[in-house]
């Protein structure tokens, strides 16, 4: 019966809008997480010739046939590159971007192979060098290797002196008496279109492979770009507005529901017709 | 056989194809531009009925006299399915890539006995032109304005909406890549609504991948662009509920009267000349 298929399609969409609002209220406090957006979309529209006689229809407007629509399904789940709160932490090494397009480049290790990775996680720390005790070198907090501007990652040599990121997005180290011994720009991007991004998880990004995109252009290093420092870039995720999501959500899935043990009552009428 | 049975059943198809639709309806709630249907159900011919009397007698001349008992139809069918028009709510999402189409003054065709109707105007992968009135699009990584399916948004020369860097679209419909303008929104009118036919996806088409003029030439059409905003599902989830209980309410009636056919039939059969 269609409208049980219908219902039933249906109804595994609306699961996943709701696992993707679950996911933006799990991550509310998750520093520069980006809120996911599910949307939906109709699906199929199924044509039936129902008149033999076409010539014989009084009084129609519509062209010949009816037609009407199989459920509907998410088409597309969009990330809302909104700027989050920016939220002072007072800790040296903790920046903010300003701005929604910035991104700081990082190294993420997948199968052994290094990748490109793009995050806007400003919490920093100095993570011991494999192999050599008397280096240590920028890394995020969930431990990806941090790119300087020149594509390499930040190698610093341990206990040199006061470490903390300027103003200016670079990484600054201080010698005792408050003067400047060493001096590395961060690898800020910013990244024109950002509907080339997709989600790696843990807070990274990277450009989806395959689609076409123009890295050149759609990606440029920035010199001198001004960051907040002793802050972090909150979660743009609003509570309000995903609860507000959640409750329709939920209520759709239960008309849903209802429409498909209603149909489960006619197949049941059908059934007992004659005893 | 009884007349009934068939009736019946005709009316059980109909129900049912009702159902369909309504759940359809229900399903796509949340869908941004989603237009609800609406059926009509339509009677089949009339038949005249006679009673033919005894007061003839045959071979004598003398005329067989009848009744006349009236008209009856033989059952009814789904004549017609059609999409209801009216603007749906507007909301804010504050992507920059949302559009609502809001529609100023349309002007009421009194021959095809509805409202016009404006649309935005896509091409599928074929090269044909399609209308949507779903306001949701996104920009691929080429810069083309898209539906999520990946149709291309096209501007009023016909050509698909490029943006590279920041959009902005004005109230009319122009588009702007950084402040410079790239290209305006093409929005068709329809005068007849009812002659687009719905093909999935949130698209419509006419019949022969017909094209629809553009709002901009047509006069005393209004209308208004909003970036930011996009038109949600013009479906109320209580009336379609209720219309739905409706529809299972009339199928189980049919389906008592098909009972109770049944029943008539069985006596006919099995009871009637019965010797005890």
């Amino acid at each position: 019966m269609q409208s049980m298929l219908t219902a039933a399609t249906t109804m595994s969409q609306v699961q996943q809008q709701l696992d993707t609002i679950s996911n933006n209220i799990a991550n509310i406090d998750t520093t520069g997480f980006k809120k996911k957006l599910a949307n939906f979309n109709e699906l199929l529209v199924q044509q039936y010739n129902n008149q033999l006689n076409p010539a014989a229809e009084i009084g129609r407007n519509t062209p010949s046939g009816i037609r009407y629509g199989v459920g509907g399904k998410i088409g597309d789940v969009s990330t809302i590159f909104l700027q989050g709160t920016i939220q002072q932490t007072g800790r040296a090494m903790d920046f903010a971007f300003m701005n929604p397009d910035q991104f700081l480049s990082v190294s993420v290790i997948q199968n052994g192979q290094p990748i490109q990775g793009y995050t806007k996680d400003g919490s920093l720390q100095l993570s011991p060098v494999q192999g050599n005790p008397n280096l240590v070198q920028v890394t995020t907090s969930d431990g990806y290797t941090v790119n300087g501007a020149n594509g390499q990652p930040i190698v610093l040599p341990a206990n040199g002196g006061k470490v903390s990121i300027t103003g200016d997005g670079a990484v600054t180290v201080y010698g005792q008496g408050g003067n400047v011994i060493q001096r590395i720009p961060l690898g800020i991007v910013q990244v024109t279109k950002p509907q080339i991004l997709e989600s790696m998880g843990s807070n990274v990004y990277r450009v989806s492979p395959g689609n076409g995109a123009n890295l050149a252009t759609d990606i440029v290093p920035l010199n001198n770009a001004q960051v907040q420092t002793g802050a972090l870039e909150g979660s743009n995720v609003q509570l309000e507005d995903e609860m507000t999501n959640l409750i329709v959500s939920q209520r759709h899935y239960q008309a849903i529901a209802r429409t498909l043990t209603t149909g489960d009552q006619m197949y049941g009428l059908i059934n007992n017709l004659r005893q | 056989m009884l007349r009934g049975f068939y009736d019946a059943a005709a009316g059980m198809i109909t129900q049912q194809r009702l159902v369909d639709m309504y759940t359809n309806n229900i399903t796509n709630a949340q869908t941004p531009g989603y237009k609800a249907d609406r059926a009509s159900i339509r009677a089949f011919p009339e038949m005249m009925l006679n009673a033919y009397g005894t007061m003839g007698v045959p071979n004598t001349g003398l005329p067989q006299s009848y009744t006349k008992v009236g008209a009856l139809n033989t059952a009814a069918y789904v004549q017609e399915i059609s999409a209801d028009f009216s603007t749906g709510s507007i909301k804010q999402t504050g992507l920059s890539t949302d559009v609502a189409l809001i529609e100023g003054n349309i002007p009421y065709n009194a021959q095809a006995k509805t409202k016009g109707s404006l649309f935005f105007t896509v091409q599928d992968a074929q090269g044909n032109i399609r209308y949507t009135k779903d306001g949701h699009f996104q920009l691929d990584s080429r810069g083309n304005l898209t539906t999520p399916e990946g149709y291309k948004v096209l501007g009023v020369n016909g050509q698909p909406i490029v943006v590279q860097g920041t959009m902005k679209i004005t109230q009319n419909g122009q588009v702007y890549d950084n402040n410079q303008l790239v290209g305006q929104l093409n929005i068709a009118f329809s005068s007849n609504p009812y002659l687009l036919k719905k093909e999935g996806n949130g698209l419509f088409y006419l019949d022969n991948n017909a094209i629809l003029p553009t709002a901009l030439n047509t006069p005393n059409v209004t209308f208004g662009v909003s970036q930011g905003y996009v038109e949600q599902s013009n479906i109320d989830l209580g009336q379609e509920t209720t219309n739905y209980m409706l529809a299972y309410r009339s199928f189980e009636a049919n389906q008592r009267v098909l009972q109770s056919m049944d029943k008539s039939l069985d006596l006919a059969v099995n009871s009637v000349g019965k010797l005890q």
